[in-house]
């Protein structure tokens, strides 16, 4: 069992509608960025920032903390790309022995295992009897920073 | 050489529950309307238990062991959400995608060359797998009618097809024919397939070697282009828009047996209502309506009736006020008083495409303006939600409705559904 706390629902995204939102195209060092600096007022479509392939793309929203060392915390929603294929240290969202969870794919000597980012939860290794499957490669976190 | 294809998703809902619950892998499903509780969708595992289409699922068990077959109600947004993504990815590589229901589309093929066809095609099918998660087989051949033959073998035979079959070789398309039962063949319905086989004729191959004339006096000039089709002669793509849909229907069965007139009625309209909705987003027109209902056959202990009629339009056409004025008018002819029912539908016939309608010798309406009033309602309900701005008989909020614990609320936010898991 990896972890318990953890569970998805997931859903198919509306982008019947352009999300536009402009862009400040300064780099942010320290200090508020002077509109001046850069190229101000390029808009930019959230739906196309955040979704390459609609036809493949899902949604996510993570209930747990296994992952919060990797920028994903309690609540986020997770983008889920499954045109992508799976590579050493992506992080994806898997299917093994009946549960959903979002882990870290990692590939050592031994084979494979899905690795949690935080220290309290343990590394699951994936024996070759599991019922297990990558179901899409984690393409971007949304996170509100303010609740 | 004109190569059709057919894309057809295998067992599409339970497919489809699969992608959100890998458990059911491997396990008998069956998917069950949401009203009625009838079979709508089998596993493999399902069919080979001998569950039939349409078995209503209290008589599951008089097939196999009921506690054996996973039963889930129908969800049809998601199933709708998924197709979309399969008739997507399909569009990007193939021309001319014209999607015939929800899991099944006809393409044209981009190559002359046989092997770069079924190259692309296997390609195909592994992206919607991954992408989606969905399985499909493809068949293609000469015509439509082959096309889809040739998707039942890819079907049949996942493993040593790749889920793409191709029938293109006059000798490949003998040996197939003859092992089609000709009830399998596209455009023979049960009620032809029964006549043919009387006559001796039970596979593809001997309904090719009618005469044509033959089949053409007794059954109809659509039969014989099937029998065309068959022998390799593309024929339905002479006219597609005809061809691509020969009718629209809208029907539901209601929650509870109903005996009002009224009620039945307001059913019937917003029947009505959807498919002449559906007319204008695909350009089209119908030349006739028809309206059946029909009692619960469940219901032994209640007096069964079942009818339908059909009315000719002075002129095909896709006008709501048209289409419900008619359905009116053929419900009067149906409906009987003293008879409960369980199940209304309206079906539009004779499809032809909305350019250049043949005006009717006595016909004086102004058809310019009725298409532009539809086009202000339909825009209006596009943006606000489908029951904004109705005609005038129509009650959406009517007993006829589907249980409520079904019934899924359109929503605009992220969460158009979740799955469980």
């Amino acid at each position: 069992m990896s972890d318990e706390n953890l569970r998805l629902e997931i859903s198919r995204i509306d982008d019947s509608e352009s999300l536009s939102t402009t862009l400040f195209e300064s780099k942010i060092q320290a200090g508020f960025p002077s509109p001046a600096q850069g190229a101000y007022g390029d808009a930019i479509d959230l739906n196309r920032e955040l979704i390459s392939n609609p036809a493949a793309t899902f949604c996510a929203r993570v209930i747990g903390n296994s992952m919060i060392d990797a920028g994903i915390n309690d609540g986020d929603l997770l983008i889920i790309d499954k045109s992508l294929t799976p590579h050493n240290g992506d992080i994806a969202v898997c299917f093994i022995d009946g549960d959903f969870t979002v882990k870290r794919i990692t590939i050592k000597a031994d084979g494979l295992y899905l690795t949690p980012a935080n220290k309290q939860f343990p590394e699951l290794y994936v024996s070759p009897e599991s019922n297990f499957t990558v179901w899409g490669v984690v393409s971007h976190i949304i996170h509100h920073i303010t609740r | 050489m004109k190569l059709y294809g057919l894309i057809d998703c295998n067992n599409f809902f339970v497919s489809c529950e699969r992608v959100f619950n890998p458990m059911l892998n491997g396990r008998s499903v069956v998917v069950l309307s949401n009203n009625d509780g009838c079979v709508i969708a089998r596993s493999n595992e399902a069919k080979a238990m001998g569950i039939p289409m349409g078995c209503p699922a209290f008589q599951i068990k008089t097939h196999c062991d009921p506690r054996q077959v996973v039963q889930l109600s129908a969800r049809h947004i998601m199933y709708h959400d998924l197709s979309q993504r399969v008739m997507s990815i399909i569009g990007a590589e193939v021309e001319n995608v014209d999607q015939y229901s929800v899991d099944e589309a006809f393409f044209t093929l981009p190559y002359e060359d046989i092997e770069r066809n079924h190259v692309l095609l296997a390609s195909l099918v592994a992206k919607i797998k991954q992408y989606v998660g969905i399985p499909v087989s493809i068949g293609f051949a000469p015509t439509r009618t082959l096309a889809k033959i040739a998707s039942h073998v890819a079907k049949k035979h996942p493993r040593i097809t790749d889920g793409v079959y191709w029938l293109v070789r006059p000798e490949a398309i003998d040996i197939i024919l003859q092992r089609t039962p000709i009830g399998d063949v596209w455009g023979i319905g049960r009620r032809l397939s029964a006549s043919l086989t009387e006559r001796g004729i039970n596979t593809a191959a001997q309904f090719t070697q009618m005469p044509s004339a033959l089949v053409r006096r007794l059954y109809s000039v659509a039969v014989e282009r099937t029998q065309r089709e068959l022998k390799g002669e593309d024929c339905v793509s002479i006219n597609p828009v005809t061809v691509a849909h020969n009718s629209i229907m809208n029907s539901r069965t209601f929650a509870h047996v109903i005996t009002k007139r009224n009620e039945v009625r307001d059913a019937v309209v917003v029947f009505a209502k959807m498919c002449a909705k559906r007319l204008r987003d695909e350009h089209v027109v119908a030349g006739s309506v028809t309206v059946y209902i029909r009692g619960d056959h469940h219901r032994e202990d209640l007096p069964y009736y079942a009818n339908s009629f059909q009315i000719k339009l002075p002129t095909p056409s896709s006008s709501t006020m048209t289409i419900v004025q008619h359905a009116l008018q053929a419900f009067g002819n149906v409906f009987r008083e003293g008879f409960s029912y369980r199940k209304a539908g309206v079906l539009l016939s004779d499809i032809t495409s909305s350019h250049g309608i043949q005006l009717g010798l006595f016909d004086t309406k102004d058809y310019a303006r009725q298409q532009r009033l539809m086009e202000a309602i339909d825009n209006i309900n596009g943006h606000y939600g489908s029951h904004v701005v109705t005609l005038a008989p129509d009650d959406s909020k009517g007993e006829w409705r589907p249980e409520k614990s079904h019934f899924q609320e359109s929503s605009r936010t992220l969460r158009i559904y979740t799955a469980m898991l």
